[in-house]
């Protein structure tokens, strides 16, 4: 029987044709569907005979229980219409992205341009992201690292992350109970490894066996330090890195015996890899043993303290009980801890507590620049859907309703997204390294930034946003778009509401660049205020190498002045050297000694019969004259201020102003051991110096002659070398580790550095904020005058007919273009405006990050908004002109 | 003769609807017809089950469906066979024909002997 015979079943005429307009209620469809075969069935009876009653009853017999079925079709065509949704969804969504993909593809320059800005925009935002992510918000690499927190003393002197002294850490483990452990350690330092092959400088610290308790990380191998190691001392724990590199992670390095400064080591454990503290570089963990640690010393400040908080205790109630500790403490030794307290902040806000705010600017800045990037995509698509404008009401009399046409405008946003996101990550791992190798290296953490999936999840993010952002508002414009209007115009009808969308948006972007640019100019003027800052002595051509004696081999003070002398002797002696001295106080370096000291007949300012403590500094004769500081009253030291001549004494104007206001203090005694020393004489005052870093605070400083120093401990110094023009500092190195060799083979090869590399370093971090500042200030000008350009241009050609209508009622040039000229200014104006007051209200954001110079700085924001402003003008000129030679003629007969 | 068997009945009247819409889309009532005529009208289908039977179809991807207009002018709702609705007549016309084999065997066995003690 041949199929084309049965009566409902030929092919329906242009099946492919019919598209459902509108959806209706599925049991409506149902019922029709129903109807449908009755009826047929009913007409089908009748042709062959029967009555319409009778052929009624027999359809519906036929049919089966109708009530029946209809319930079971009603359950069925809820599952079917979800997946018929689903499946016209995915049908429309291939149909808009094959459109915008063809539309993105008809102009290629637009779609390209747009693409890389975004590439660009999101990729530096990611890197940037990744940057914060490692430092500031990745948690550190301990277990439970929110629990571990540091506890600082404050200073009576306003210091308020103070060192802390033996004394105050032993009660402090004694007393405090909002801490499971709380240990003290030093900061790490230079060594030398002997007695396993050649002598090395390894990087050591010192720590108390609490430390590692309250880090609790687990050992690679062997154990970390217990109790009984603080009293017996002689073991070490090993970095991974440096297990590694020196024994080529050999399993048996657990027993061997080392020699670190002459004192021997037996390696217990090694860390894991990826184990740092504080930071990375050390490669010897040390305990403190108990003789080494005054359990009632409180005026020598030496250790910095961390502990992990108790189950349930928070930071504030640790720091409570701190305050309560540590006015017990200054309670029952008044003259020494009066005005004395402690404070408690987290691990990883003290370590980043340099760098927080820097890096939140920074991905503000990042951001902004993206959003301007935005903004000019915005316009870009704004003026693309003026000229579709007819192409839209077509579509949305076709019976497109207004939530697909938004959908379709969307999907070729989120196309340009996806596309620009695409290259974004592909750029930011790129990004990043060149990020990571700009930044200033004594940034923490830094080498965890990487680019990984919760990267990727960032820059999906920011993609989605940023499609929103430039793809909503044109889109949400084009599709509210008057029909009747449209269609009968073909233009102009809702060019002015365009227009002052666009103007919108340009005003924004105007005033984020006024904040960016005013961000960057504050920045450049810290930069350069910090480049003329009188630092007091000359940093050019000074070779630093660091001597480290060891005390087990020059126990006394006259061997380590002997060995010294020599050394200074031969370095003098050496081509390209034109003097040379030495200092227990590098410049370029933060470590300060300080002491505490007393005045001879005055009553003492402290409880505790002294003055405040004072940077100390020991050096050799010719250290004033090497550094080429001023000498204001008195004299310098010289070759006759030996062990056995007269103490004496050198202090800087700071703490002369501070404690002779009347310029009497040359020939005042000063002691800073009362009775057990003799009166030191203040033999003269030299000029102020910045020595640690242009940027740091002008401090009192005490000199006294390396040869006159009590300490016998005081065994190290740095040798500074002034080269004689024409010889590059570095030269010297040779010859100065050479001289140190012959004098005492067994010392270890020394880094030679130079001052103004320690500077560079220093000042890195300012450096690299104005580089990045400045490069996102520079960035938002250029984008936003594109954006500019491109608006008047764009508003000049639409209304070319009424320009060509004025000139042709005489009007002059001069009013045209005063006319595009005054658009301009006042978007300017209302721009620099906001952007004025953006940039003050981010001002306390910046105070923090900028040197000699105020957030509020009057010539900054003046000059950013004249420079703004005339390059808004200068822009407007050229389409303005154009608009000024228009024919009209011409601009009549066109369209 | 399937009414009392759902089971049954579903497997087969699915089988047929694949075949009936094997040729061209076809609607609700021409699937009815074909299977009337293609059956000399031996199994007098309960033509209300012919519509759960193309929904569930329609829900399983074997059919599409789209409104459209009938040879007598009127709207009704044709259904066409997916590819995935092709395979699944390949696969399921092969399967009857196995189980018909295999059941004739078993009816053309001898008795069981046993069969009348039990």
């Amino acid at each position: 029987m041949s199929r084309a015979s049965g009566g409902g079943g030929s092919r329906p005429p242009g099946w492919r044709r019919w598209i459902r307009v509108i959806r209706r209620d599925p049991m409506e469809e149902v019922d029709d569907e129903l109807r449908y075969h009755l009826e047929m069935r009913v007409e089908d009876y009748m042709r062959k005979g029967m009555g319409e009653e009778e052929a009624r009853a027999a359809a519906r017999a036929r049919l089966g229980d109708l009530r029946e079925v209809r319930r079971e079709l009603e359950g069925l065509s809820a599952v079917e219409s979800r997946v018929e949704r689903r499946r016209e969804w995915l049908s429309e969504a291939r149909q808009d992205i094959r459109y915008g993909i063809r539309t993105l593809l008809r102009s290629p320059t637009f779609s390209s341009m747009a693409i890389l800005t975004l590439a660009l925009g999101i990729g530096a935002t990611t890197a940037i992201f990744s940057l914060v992510y490692a430092v500031l918000l990745a948690p550190l690499p301990y277990p439970n690292p929110d629990r571990l927190v540091r506890v600082w003393e404050t200073s009576p002197q306003g210091s308020i992350r103070n060192v802390v002294s033996s004394g105050n850490v032993t009660d402090w483990q004694e007393r405090a109970r909002s801490f499971t452990v709380l240990g003290a350690h030093r900061g790490s330092y230079s060594q030398t490894l002997t007695g396993d092959g050649d002598p090395l400088r390894v990087v050591t610290m010192d720590l108390q066996p609490q430390v590692m308790r309250a880090l609790n990380v687990p050992p690679a191998l062997g154990r970390t330090f217990t109790e009984r190691d603080a009293v017996d001392g002689g073991v070490a724990v090993l970095s991974h890195a440096f297990w590694q590199t020196r024994y080529g992670g050999d399993p048996e390095v657990l027993g061997r015996r080392v020699t670190v400064n002459d004192l021997p080591y037996t390696i217990v454990g090694v860390m894991p890899g990826g184990f740092e503290f504080p930071t990375d570089g050390v490669d010897f963990w040390l305990p403190i043993t108990s003789d080494g640690f005054d359990p009632t010393e409180r005026t020598s400040h030496n250790y910095s303290v961390v502990a992990r908080l108790a189950p349930g205790v928070t930071v504030e109630a640790a720091q409570a009980e701190m305050t309560s500790v540590a006015g017990q403490i200054a309670r029952e030794h008044p003259a020494e801890m009066t005005g004395w307290s402690a404070r408690v902040v987290p691990l990883h806000t003290d370590l980043t507590r340099n760098v927080d705010a820097l890096f939140w600017v920074l991905l503000g800045g990042v951001v902004v620049v993206l959003l301007i990037a935005c903004g000019n995509l915005a316009n870009l698509l704004l003026a693309r859907a003026v000229s579709r404008e007819r192409e839209m009401a077509v579509r949305g009399a076709l019976g497109a309703g207004r939530s697909r046409i938004l959908r379709q405008l969307l999907t070729e946003s989120g196309l340009l997204a996806v596309l620009g996101g695409a290259g974004a990550l592909a750029l930011a791992p790129f990004l990043l390294r060149v990020l990571i190798s700009v930044a200033p290296g004594s940034i923490p953490l830094l080498d965890r930034a990487v680019i990984d999936l919760r990267m990727l999840g960032f820059t999906a993010a920011a993609g989605l946003g940023c499609a929103l952002l430039f793809g909503l508002v044109p889109a949400i414009r084009a599709s509210r778009s008057d029909l009747l209007s449209a269609l009968r115009s073909g233009r102009d009808a809702s060019v002015s509401g365009h227009t002052r969308l666009r103007s919108g948006l340009l005003t924004i972007q105007v005033a984020l660049s006024v904040v960016l640019l005013v961000s960057a100019g504050l920045f450049v003027r810290s930069f350069r205020a910090l480049q003329g800052t009188e630092i007091g002595f000359d940093p050019s051509g000074l070779v630093l190498m660091d001597v480290d004696l060891p005390m087990e081999r020059y126990p006394e003070t006259p061997e380590q002045v002997s060995f010294y002398d020599q050394l200074l002797h031969r370095v003098a002696a050496m081509p390209g050297v034109r003097s040379v001295a030495g200092t227990s106080q590098p410049p370029g370096s933060p470590d300060h000694m300080t002491f505490s000291f007393a005045i001879e007949g005055r009553v003492p300012s402290n409880p505790n019969g002294r003055e405040d403590d004072e940077p100390l500094h020991a050096v050799t004769p010719g250290y004033f004259e090497t550094l080429d500081r001023r000498i204001v009253r008195g004299r310098a030291f010289d070759a006759n201020d030996l062990a056995d001549g007269t103490p004496v004494v050198i202090i800087n104007e700071s703490l002369a102003r501070k404690h002779w206001p009347q310029g009497d203090a040359v020939g005042q005694r000063i002691a800073f051991r009362v009775g057990e020393t003799p009166w030191r004489e203040i033999v003269g005052v030299v000029e102020d110096a910045r020595l640690e870093s242009p940027d740091a605070p002008q401090e009192p400083a005490i000199y006294i002659p390396f040869a006159q120093k009590t300490w016998t401990w005081l065994s190290w110094m740095t040798v500074m070398a002034r080269t004689a023009p024409g010889t590059h500092p570095l030269a010297l190195g040779e010859g100065l580790r050479s001289a140190l060799l012959e004098l005492d083979p067994e010392l270890p090869p020394q880094s030679i550095t130079t001052v103004e590399a320690a500077f560079r370093a220093n000042t890195a971090p300012r450096r690299f904020a104005m580089t990045l500042v400045g490069g996102f200030g520079t960035l938002a000008l250029l984008l936003s005058i594109v954006g500019l350009y491109g608006l008047i241009t764009y508003s000049v050609a639409r209304q070319r007919r009424e320009i060509g209508v004025r000139i042709a009622l005489g009007a002059q040039a001069g009013n045209v273009v005063g006319g595009v000229l005054k658009h301009t200014l006042l978007l300017t104006l209302a721009g620099t405006g906001a952007g004025v007051l953006g940039a003050l209200a981010a001002a306390r954001f910046l105070q923090g990050l900028l040197f000699g110079v105020s957030a509020l700085d009057l010539p900054t924001y003046i000059l950013t908004v004249g420079l703004v402003a005339t390059v808004a003008l200068l822009t407007a000129l050229l389409p303005a002109a154009r608009a000024a030679r228009t024919d009209p003629v011409r601009a009549l007969a066109s369209d | 003769m399937f009414q009392d068997d759902r089971g049954l009945l579903q497997g087969t009247l699915e089988l047929l609807i694949l075949k009936a819409l094997s040729w061209d889309p076809a609607h609700g009532y021409g699937v009815a017809r074909w299977i009337e005529g293609a059956t000399d009208d031996a199994l007098r289908v309960e033509e209300g089950s012919l519509y759960p039977a193309l929904h569930r179809m329609s829900a399983k991807g074997w059919v599409e469906s789209e409104w459209g207009v009938s040879e007598n002018n009127r709207r009704a709702r044709f259904y066409r066979l997916t590819p995935k609705g092709r395979s699944q007549l390949r696969e399921k016309t092969r399967g009857w024909r196995r189980m018909v084999e295999t059941v004739g065997k078993a009816l053309a066995a001898p008795e069981h002997p046993g069969m009348e003690e039990a």
